[in-house]
């Protein structure tokens, strides 16, 4: 059930979520307006209603329930359309605001269950909705309400319009409004408790997803260079409390330009890809981090790795890539990387990145295919 | 307006980064106002006979104790928390020890007025909604489970006759008649406080999560460097033309850029050098496309894109070389030293709505434009096989 409401919410255009909203609002109007009719026509319990009220309440409820379903036939045929539709979304939230609203003070807002409704029709209103639409909305039934208690309090109108002294008997409710009640409060609580929860996973999973799509490079699934950039910062923070080595690994495929200009950039990405799937077998999984944080270029982040356990690691990547044959267009070849390795020290992590950056440079100039290791801050010549 | 501004920020990261340490203490700040209230209320009843007269003797004592030895330990926990807020540790006991007897008390609370006609149900479910956005649902789950035993648990005593409904209280809140002035005042400070602060929870929490949607989103779509739109978004946006292009009939191009020895750059002047050519290339084609038509997109290390809608080959050619004259005209200087670069173009129009053959014909024209000697255009309709 969950999912199919996450996915719907996610992708739904602007009349769908109209739609669901309307959809969503009019049975229970329906079973509110059923509940009238009880008290319209069931004689024993209409004597302890007062019945001018009542039928006000009713012929609201009754033109609410058309202006949904009216607007529901509207949006039917519209609801595929991307259109933005900001008077149709005020109009539907306006329709169940408003109605609420008249069945929240009908039976006295302070004293019944219905004022839980209020919340569960902000929170629903709000996954669907645009923040503005609903601020607009809420202010304007709030509004209302704080006028129409300031009334009460004046004593210009009744607490509790829709109820008389005659529902009540030795000060308990008598057993129809005591039915209606339990009701309004077990539906009340379990459907408000029921979306609270799904609202709050259905965030907690969105969070997660973009969150992860924002740190992933799109191409190989690696992280990317600003959520590397991160984990090292993060990494070096750690270290100078536990005070562990760790080492930073650079990498660069070698002659990588000439696959993209022999094949082609699909085959070139197709590389990479693939590339990314060696690098990762080659590492201690879930320790390590491998990014792509350029063009062809690579990075791994070694925590709690000495520059020997890092020598391991590297020659480990590169015979990995030995054995690994690359198939483009009907023809096989392989790869080779260079890298620039360094043990950190420190928590500058500009100055480990460009000492290995300039190992990198050294492992290209000495003939590619091959690491070059040191340690950082340690005077280059 | 930048403390409170602050203020704000500072809530905004503990909603979205939930640490056990901080969030016991937004916890405690936020229910003490509640339970304050009903310190107040309780004390005032006590004091006024006409409230006193309402209310079952002795319970009243007995429920401000336990009401003011809840708000002792919440304070307690609040300054536990205080000078340890920044600790990102995860602190299982805290938020369990912090929430259970909160709920438990305010339920309590709850069935003694008589849930079903007092606003004390509402202060019950903005406490829920507060814990469940600090803590998560995890540590909720006791306090949950024992509420909904003490609810059901006290509709069955008072069904058999075991308990009476609101044990607390003398008389109904409301009996149809005009309510008692004490219970006018009373009903309206609980339901007025947890509206209020009901209504600022879910819509600030609402407001923090679509600003943090938005940035989110804005990271997964734009590159980094350069501002222009990403590979992805790039893709997804080809796809959507493609499909309104073999609707529709009308043209569009595909224009594939890419800086001429670009690794050169990188490695005689360095690594900056390299990142403030493909910025000055992203805001070249930034300024020579339309804002919400075209799409400008860097999608490989030096290679960007551009999707021009209702765009035919001419019309692409000519946006081509204002681009190339964009890139030819900037004059860099690193180290001293001046240089300027120049950029291969390759451009498809789309047939048939094949966006992705458009996308490897115009990778084939950047690649014959390479060849034939770099810094010039080619293009071509991408016809289909």
């Amino acid at each position: 059930m969950h999912p199919i409401i996450d996915r719907y919410i996610d992708t739904a255009t602007p009349a769908s979520r109209c739609l669901f909203a309307v959809g969503a609002a009019t049975p229970f109007f329906m079973c509110f307006w059923a509940f009238n009719c009880v008290g319209l026509f069931h004689d024993e319990v209409s004597q302890g209603l007062n019945m001018g009220p009542l039928w006000g309440l009713q012929a609201a409820l009754t033109l609410a329930i058309v202006i949904a379903l009216a607007q529901g036939a509207w949006l039917w045929p519209r609801r595929r359309s991307p259109e933005r539709m900001p008077r149709a979304s005020l109009l539907c939230t306006f329709n169940i605001g408003l109605t609420y609203l008249g069945l929240v003070i009908g039976p006295g807002a302070l004293t019944t269950g219905t004022n839980l409704v209020i919340l569960g029709v902000l929170v629903i209103g709000l996954m669907l909705f645009s923040f503005r639409v609903m601020l607009i909305t809420f202010s304007v039934c709030i509004g209302l309400y704080v006028f129409y208690d300031a009334l009460v309090i004046a004593n210009l109108a009744p607490y509790a319009p829709l109820v008389s002294a005659n529902a009540f008997e030795g000060g308990r409710p008598l057993w129809w409004l005591s039915a209606w009640r339990d009701v309004v409060f077990y539906g009340g609580w379990a459907a408000i408790l029921t979306l609270i929860f799904l609202l709050f996973s259905r965030l907690d999973a969105l969070h997660l997803q973009l969150d992860k799509l924002s740190h992933t490079d799109v191409l190989t699934g690696l992280a990317n260079r600003r959520y590397f950039l991160e984990r090292m910062a993060s990494e070096r923070r750690r270290q100078k409390r536990t005070l562990l080595p760790s080492c930073l690994i650079l990498l660069d495929v070698d002659h990588f330009k000439r696959i993209n200009d022999r094949y082609g950039h699909h085959a070139g990405d197709e590389v990479l890809r693939r590339l990314a799937q060696v690098l990762i077998e080659g590492l201690r999984v879930p320790t390590d981090q491998p990014a792509r944080i350029g063009g062809e270029e690579f990075a791994v982040l070694l925590p709690d790795t000495t520059l020997m356990a890092a020598e391991t690691v590297c020659k480990r990547i590169a015979e990995a890539l030995r054995q690994h044959e690359f198939n483009m267009k009907g023809e096989s070849f392989h790869l080779t990387v260079s890298m620039g390795v360094v043990e950190c020290q420190g928590d500058d992590c500009q100055a480990a990145l460009k000492q290995a950056d300039r190992n990198l440079y050294r492992a290209k100039q000495q003939g590619r295919d091959q690491a070059v290791y040191s340690m950082a801050r340690e005077v280059d010549a | 307006m930048s403390a409170h501004r602050r203020l704000l920020g500072w809530l905004e990261d503990q909603l979205l980064n939930p640490r056990s340490m901080s969030s016991s203490l937004l916890f405690c700040l936020g229910v003490l106002p509640f339970l304050l209230i009903f310190l107040g209320l309780h004390a005032l009843a006590l004091s006024r006979p006409d409230a006193r007269a309402l209310y079952h003797p002795g319970m009243l004592v007995a429920l401000q104790a336990v009401v003011g030895v809840l708000a002792l330990v919440l304070a307690g926990i609040a300054s536990y928390c205080w000078p340890r807020r920044r600790d990102e540790r995860a602190c299982r006991w805290l938020p369990q020890a912090t929430v259970t007897p909160t709920v438990m008390v305010l339920v309590g609370l709850g069935i003694a007025y008589g849930l079903k006609d007092t606003p004390v149900g509402l202060m019950v479910l903005v406490t829920l909604l507060l814990a469940r956005a600090l803590f998560g649902l995890q540590p909720l789950k006791p306090a949950l489970y024992i509420a909904a035993a003490m609810v059901l648990g006290a509709e069955a005593a008072q069904r058999v006759g075991l308990m009476a409904y609101a044990p607390l209280i003398l008389a109904p809140v409301y009996d149809g008649t005009p309510m008692a002035p004490w219970w006018a005042l009373w009903t309206r400070a609980v339901f007025d406080a947890s509206m209020v602060s009901c209504a600022a929870v879910v819509f600030f929490m609402f407001g923090a999560l679509a600003r943090r949607r938005r940035e989110l989103e804005h990271l997964v779509r734009t590159d980094m460097l350069t501002g222009l739109a990403n590979r992805r978004t790039f893709m997804s946006q080809l796809e959507i033309e493609s499909h309104r292009h073999a609707r529709t009939k009308r043209p569009f191009c595909l224009v594939m850029c890419d800086i001429d020895h670009f690794k050169k750059i990188n490695d005689t002047w360095g690594h900056p050098a390299g990142d403030a050519v493909l910025v000055e290339l992203g805001r070249v084609l930034r300024s020579t496309t339309r804002r919400q038509i075209d799409t400008a997109a860097r999608i490989g290390g030096e290679e960007f894109a551009v999707l021009l809608p209702e765009t035919d080959l001419v019309q692409a050619q000519h946006v081509a070389s204002m681009m190339s004259q964009g890139v030819r005209s900037q004059i860099f200087e690193f180290d001293g030293q001046q240089f300027h670069v120049t950029q291969s173009v390759g451009i498809a129009e789309a047939d048939g709505g094949d966006g992705d053959g458009a996308f490897r014909v115009a990778d084939d024209n950047l690649y014959e434009a390479k060849r034939a000697g770099r810094d010039r255009i080619v293009a071509s309709l991408a016809r289909q096989a």
